[in-house]
């Protein structure tokens, strides 16, 4: 009973915490978008033809099956990715806070606390599903296809929606609670594991026996595809589930009548072992919660330097008497500052950027460098210049809200400048790093005389980082920049999507974009320095 | 018997080292019922000795006995007694403080209707009862730190940390947390660790100087006081005598006055003629300990 009732308030404080936040209305507001894109049909759900020479696709009639699956379906598919990025900073908030070392001292055990944390987590994420899902019945309601049946409706939600976010929101928890998983590097792990896993779902879905994938795609699909199937029995569909956005001019939709899953206790039962199966994750990964111990926690931090003085070791001995034999302390500013004063600011952020990396990490770009020069330009081009454009990203994902990040903001734009000066020269020093990380590809790109090439590089080195700090700035945070870059990067560099692949296509555009980025983040800078 | 007095928290030979930096060694020290004062220069090992005392960070090597129980092994043995303070602590900006309070006691393992009017209680008792329904990010950081203190005096602790708590607070609310120590010692263990020599004076029934991780005097203020009678002097010099004065004495004051700077000094014996014994006090103690050691090395 006492057990329930610290999950309950540790679940209910979060998620307070969470919802007051100006920040939720913002999501709020995004999630209610997304439900009227899924009402005006930009967002849906569909079967394909099996031939791909035919332009047809194939939907359900607007009743509430359908409109609920759809809706469901499109949940899954934005809020797995985006959900679990919404809700992966609880445990990270207690230590920033120092909220978590008072927490450290209760009776909690870990695996309370984590469990309460990721009740929390999934009463953020229910939410809005409760959202679209009222915005599944508005649609039922103005599309006047079919009545409003509201078991229905909602039963995919209950089913399928619920479920996969408690996994998702497990998720969110176990990789926050995994130390080489917390961080830039896990935003990206779980990038490709939401990926792939959707992928292979796919795949492999229909194959077993009792549980089907958390998305729900093999449980409608298999059901939808029958009724497709019914409806036109001499077409080729495909049983595979096409869900996003299908705006293709010329195609036809043949519409089918479905009613629906025919929920059994033993369907429902198996995807919300989902959640329990995260709630497994969630229990083994209290394995190497440090529970706020400085020590631990310390692990998680980049080394300080010898010369920092650290918490808890013993104090240097005084060498000098205080009061006698000041050091100088003119100059006021270095050699390079008095030359000119912001090449002394651009050193600096260069120098922040930069350290404190291992040595490892500094031999991957070294790799990746050596292997541009040693390989034929199609390879570089497909394969090595898009991973050196991804490798830095923890880098990248710093910049503009490494002020509020260690909390030195105060000082930082109370200094000479912050608009003019320094933010400039976080952004040169951004650019100036990135064209180091891949300069052997502008190497390879100048020596073959491949000048578009080249110019796509240089948008790229231009971007990037223009990117990164406008996105650090207005979120004061590096997921933002994160998971819009890592889709940015999957879409556009690694599947070649013409438009918005930076790296080959004409860099004018991402010029100019990259220009407007730059205007942008001097205006939220000027306003946290009025601030 | 009064059962708060079979209270005592004992380290045995406790040592903490961080990546092969000793930031404490072979610390012993027993305490029963009253105020330890813990004083002991930046970095010398208050705040890893305090964070083990509260179960957060486990030693290298050696136990803390908490009456007779090893809570290094079993914390749990502890925690539901234990009411802690950190030096920097943060809250949840978007909860008020009651809300806050609310989910302090209920991770403390406190029952709904006693923590509801414990938290009344404790509102009352921090002069916030009026602020209890404002969030948390309007507060002051002297609101901040009352409501620290509350939630440390939650779950009604038998051994209560409390790091640098009075840092933030207006004077009255200051004498308010002493009175407040002073009022709960009787029943419990309170290990006060400041910076403020004056909040250690009017509160402490004892008083541990640690230095570069070792335990330098355990004893109480009486006894310190007294073996440093008639090591300190004051007498009045000139400006320009000061800085050759502060090379050859541990001067612990120096006062502007019409007539020159008044100055207070720690002196076995007495440094000029002019020189009058003056009446010791803890900060001279303090500084008589910390600055000799910092000397031999």
């Amino acid at each position: 009973m006492n057990t329930l009732r610290i999950l309950y308030h540790l679940a209910l404080a979060d998620f307070y915490e969470r919802a007051r936040r100006y920040g939720f209305l913002l999501i709020l507001a995004a999630v209610i978008f997304m439900g009227v894109l899924v009402n005006n049909g930009t967002l849906g759900m569909n079967l394909a033809s099996g031939d791909p020479n035919i332009l047809v696709r194939y939907r359900g009639e607007l009743n509430s099956a359908w409109i609920g699956t759809m809706t469901v379906m499109v949940t899954n598919l934005f809020l797995g990715l985006f959900g679990f990025y919404l809700v992966s900073d609880c445990i990270k908030r207690d230590i920033r806070t120092g909220v978590g070392q008072i927490i450290a001292t209760t009776p909690v055990s870990r695996a309370a606390y984590l469990v309460g944390k990721w009740i929390s987590n999934f009463m953020v994420l229910a939410v809005l599903v409760l959202i679209l899902a009222a915005s599944a019945a508005i649609m039922v309601l103005l599309k006047r296809e079919a009545a409003l049946e509201l078991g229905t409706l909602l039963m995919p939600f209950l089913a399928v929606a619920l479920p996969y976010m408690a996994l998702t929101a497990a998720l969110a928890v176990v990789f926050e609670t995994v130390p080489w998983l917390s961080g830039a590097v896990g935003n990206v792990i779980y990038f490709f594991v939401w990926l792939f896993s959707l992928m292979a779902w796919m795949a492999v879905g229909t194959m077993l026996p009792f549980f089907k994938d958390p998305f729900g795609n093999n449980i409608f699909g298999t059901s939808l595809y029958a009724s497709a199937s019914a409806a036109f029995p001499n077409e080729p569909i495909m049983k595979v589930l096409g869900v996003g956005s299908f705006n293709m001019p010329g195609t036809q939709f043949k519409v089918f009548n479905w009613t629906g899953v025919d929920w059994t206790p033993g369907i429902v039962g198996a995807q919300w072992s989902w959640a329990l199966f995260g709630l497994g994750l969630i229990l083994v990964s209290a394995l190497w919660f440090a529970r706020f111990d400085p020590a631990r926690e310390g692990l998680r931090r980049p080394r300080a330097k010898p010369e920092e003085a650290k918490a808890g070791e013993p104090a240097e001995p005084r060498k000098k008497a205080p009061g006698i034999a000041l050091p100088s302390l003119s100059p006021l500013v270095s050699k390079l500052a008095q030359v000119n004063p912001f090449l002394g600011v651009l050193f600096a952020e260069l120098r922040l950027l930069i350290n404190g990396r291992r040595w490892w990490w500094w031999l991957v770009i070294a790799g990746l460098n050596i292997a541009i020069l040693s390989n034929p330009l199609s390879i570089t081009k497909e394969y090595l210049l898009p991973i050196a454009w991804l490798w830095p990203l923890p880098i990248w994902s710093e910049m503009g809200n490494r002020e509020k990040k260690n909390n030195t903001y105060q000082m930082v734009f109370a200094a000479a400048r912050p608009v003019l000066r320094q933010l400039p020269a976080a952004w040169l020093a951004g650019v100036l790093a990135t064209a180091l990380f891949g300069i052997a590809g502008a190497m390879v790109f100048l020596s073959n005389g491949d000048l578009p090439a080249l110019a796509g590089w240089l948008g790229a080195v231009i971007l990037i980082p223009s990117l990164a700090l406008a996105l650090g700035v207005f979120s004061s945070g590096s997921r933002v920049f994160e998971v819009v870059y890592l889709i940015w990067w999957y879409i556009g560099p690694f599947q070649k999507s013409a438009g918005i692949n930076f790296i080959s296509g004409p860099p004018q555009a991402f010029l100019l974009a990259a220009a407007g980025l730059l205007l942008l983040s001097a205006f939220w800078r000027g306003r946290q320095v009025r601030v | 018997m009064n059962p708060s007095n079979s209270l005592v928290i004992e380290t045995r030979n406790l040592s903490k080292a961080y990546k092969g930096v000793q930031a404490l060694q072979d610390f012993n020290l027993e305490l029963t019922p009253g105020i330890l004062g813990l004083l002991g220069p930046n970095g010398a090992g208050k705040s890893t000795l305090m964070r083990m005392l509260a179960t957060i960070t486990k030693p290298t090597q050696g136990t803390i006995l908490w009456n007779g129980v090893d809570v290094v092994k079993d914390p749990e043995a502890l925690r539901s007694v234990l009411g802690y303070l950190p030096q920097d602590f943060g809250v949840y900006p978007n909860l008020s403080a009651r809300e806050f309070l609310e989910y302090m006691a209920a991770i403390k393992g406190m029952s709904g209707e006693k923590a509801r009017r414990k938290i009344s209680d404790l509102l009352d008792l921090v002069n916030l009862h009026d602020a209890a329904r404002r969030r948390l990010g309007g507060y002051s950081g002297g609101m901040r730190q009352r409501v620290g203190i509350a939630q440390a005096l939650l779950n009604d602790p038998q051994l209560l940390i409390v790091d640098e708590p009075t840092v933030g607070l207006d004077p009255e609310e200051r004498v308010r947390f002493r009175n407040l120590l002073s009022d709960l010692s009787g029943e419990r263990i309170v290990i006060l660790s400041t910076h403020i020599v004056s909040d250690v004076e009017s509160t402490a029934t004892d008083i541990a100087i640690i230095h570069k991780g070792h335990l330098k005097v355990h004893a109480r203020p009486e006894q310190l006081l007294k073996g440093m009678e008639g090591c300190v002097w004051e007498w009045t010099v000139t400006s320009q005598e000061l800085p050759a004065l502060k090379q050859r004495f541990l001067v612990s004051g120096a006062i502007r006055r019409m007539d020159g700077v008044e100055v207070r000094a720690v002196s076995e014996r007495q440094p000029c003629l002019e020189a009058q014994p003056a009446t010791p006090n803890l900060e001279d103690v303090y500084l008589s300990l910390v600055a000799q050691r910092q000397e031999v090395t």
